[in-house]
């Protein structure tokens, strides 16, 4: 499940900053906001190639791993988010402590996920580990 | 900053006993992801402050993050680490009028040096220059954790009843309901929290955000420590942690201590100065817990922009951080006691 805010909405501030702020005699300033610019840029190129595979194949794991509460037609993203809003509840209740039959199941997506989602925002902070 | 230089003027000099308060120059600080800082130059005639002084202001951000504190809570911590021998700029006036510029603030000492956590971590210093640092470093939090706040400035504070940890994972938890967003990882590190909690230590007075990026350092000297706006009881090993954690080293994850130097020579000078034992255990739990502390931070401030839609890069981009931060925490939480 992909990090609020959407990447895209962030390329359209950067477009509204683009075009508002070229009188921002802070050099410095506009240096930082572009290299911040050119970072959305990145992840969403690499979030457009990387396409919604990731996040089917993740959805279809959850969806095994507990009963489905929300409805087939919203997009996975919300889907996901609903899932997750369940799993959150019972991860806190203890009902996934290391005592319990699934806990090992869902340290696997979840660890999956974290690496799905570092490889998509930042691949830079895997080299070397 | 509205553009009120009459009435902030008007304001320094009534504040400062003067005649008269000449704004010579203002500019925004980059440092302070959340609140904003301003340094001013301002020329003052007549009175205790008669001359050129540099000053920094600091206003609230227009949004506020989870627990941190107001600037008048935060101006009665500095003021008290002033007053007993902590390295802090000289707090000066507050302003309660929101009137004058718009919001609260205060007006401190600007002091030299580099907060910027790049520039700190990648200036090259020697073995023997990191551990003087670094022995400064642990000696001023071990005068931080001796600090015993009273009176009225500090009505506010509140001990809390129940163990430090577990205080902070119930503000956690609850910040984690706040976020529109579920973040399993976290719920899954919290949990791992609750059943690994560390041994009760006396609460103390924390700065709950000492680390590289909120340190004035001037080469090889530190010269204040900022930013007290989460300042609360707790653990005095979350500090040390907080401190040490990986996602504040800035890449340098072979110095263990803020990027800084090696974690014996910051150890060894906190232990000696607080007379008390480093707790390991204890360390590794607060490490996860600022993993998760600094990816609870992170998601809040893309909501500055995907819910208030607060029109700023920064804040919105800090959102993308969280994953590294979450991976780490599920890297950490398998690695517990091997």
């Amino acid at each position: 499940m992909r990090i609020r805010p959407n990447v895209l909405d962030i390329l359209e501030l950067s477009k509204e900053i683009i075009s508002n702020e070229f009188d921002d005699n802070s050099f410095d300033n506009r240096r930082y906001e572009t290299l911040m610019m050119a970072n959305a840029i990145t992840i969403a190129t690499r979030q457009l190639k990387i396409g919604d595979g990731p996040e089917r194949k993740e959805l279809k794991k959850i969806l095994n791993l507990i009963n489905p509460l929300s409805s087939p037609k919203a997009s996975i993203g919300d889907r996901l988010a609903d899932l997750y809003s369940h799993v959150c509840l019972e991860i806190r209740k203890g009902n996934f402590d290391p005592d319990k039959i699934n806990h090992n199941e869902l340290r696997n997506i979840l660890n999956e996920a974290a690496l799905q989602l570092v490889m998509e925002y930042n691949p830079k902070y895997l080299e070397g580990k | 900053m509205k553009n009120g230089n009459i009435e902030l003027e008007l304001f320094l000099t009534n504040a400062a006993g003067s005649k008269t308060a000449r704004i010579i120059d203002r500019y925004k600080l980059t440092s302070g992801a959340i609140q904003e800082n301003w340094a001013l130059d301002v020329e003052f005639s007549g009175g205790p402050l008669a001359g050129l002084q540099e000053l920094c202001l600091r206003m609230d951000a227009p949004t506020r993050i989870d627990n941190s504190r107001s600037r008048i809570e935060e101006f009665a911590f500095l003021k008290l680490a002033y007053e007993n021998g902590v390295r802090v700029p000289e707090p000066l006036f507050f302003c309660k009028d929101k009137k004058i510029i718009g919001r609260q603030f205060f007006i401190m000492r600007r002091i030299p040096g580099v907060a910027d956590a790049r520039r700190v971590t990648q200036f090259k210093r020697t073995i023997d220059q990191q551990d003087k640092l670094l022995f400064d470093l642990g000696t001023e939090l071990a005068a931080i954790h001796a600090l015993k706040p009273s009176g009225r400035d500090f009505k506010f504070l509140k001990k809390p009843r129940i163990a430090p940890a577990l205080h902070v994972i119930n503000q956690y938890h609850a910040a984690l309901d706040a976020l529109p967003q579920p973040a399993p990882i976290l719920e899954w590190g919290l949990r791992w929290a609750q059943l690994n909690l560390p041994r009760v230590q006396i609460p103390t007075i924390c700065h709950r955000d000492f680390r590289t990026g909120n340190l004035m350092i001037d080469g090889n000297n530190l010269v204040g420590i900022l930013d007290w706006e989460f300042a609360a009881w707790s653990d005095p090993m979350e500090d040390v942690a907080w401190f040490c954690a990986k996602c504040w080293r800035f890449g340098f994850d072979n110095r263990e201590a803020g990027g800084m130097g090696s974690r014996t020579a910051f150890y060894d000078a906190y232990e000696k100065a607080s007379n008390r034992n480093i707790d390991h255990k204890a360390i590794y739990f607060w490490e996860i817990m600022a993993h998760i502390r600094w990816a609870i931070i992170a998601r809040q401030q893309g909501e500055r922009f995907a819910t208030n839609g607060e029109k700023s890069l920064e804040p919105a981009m800090t959102a993308f951080i969280a994953p590294q931060l979450e991976w780490e925490v599920m890297r950490m939480t398998e690695d517990w006691g091997k």
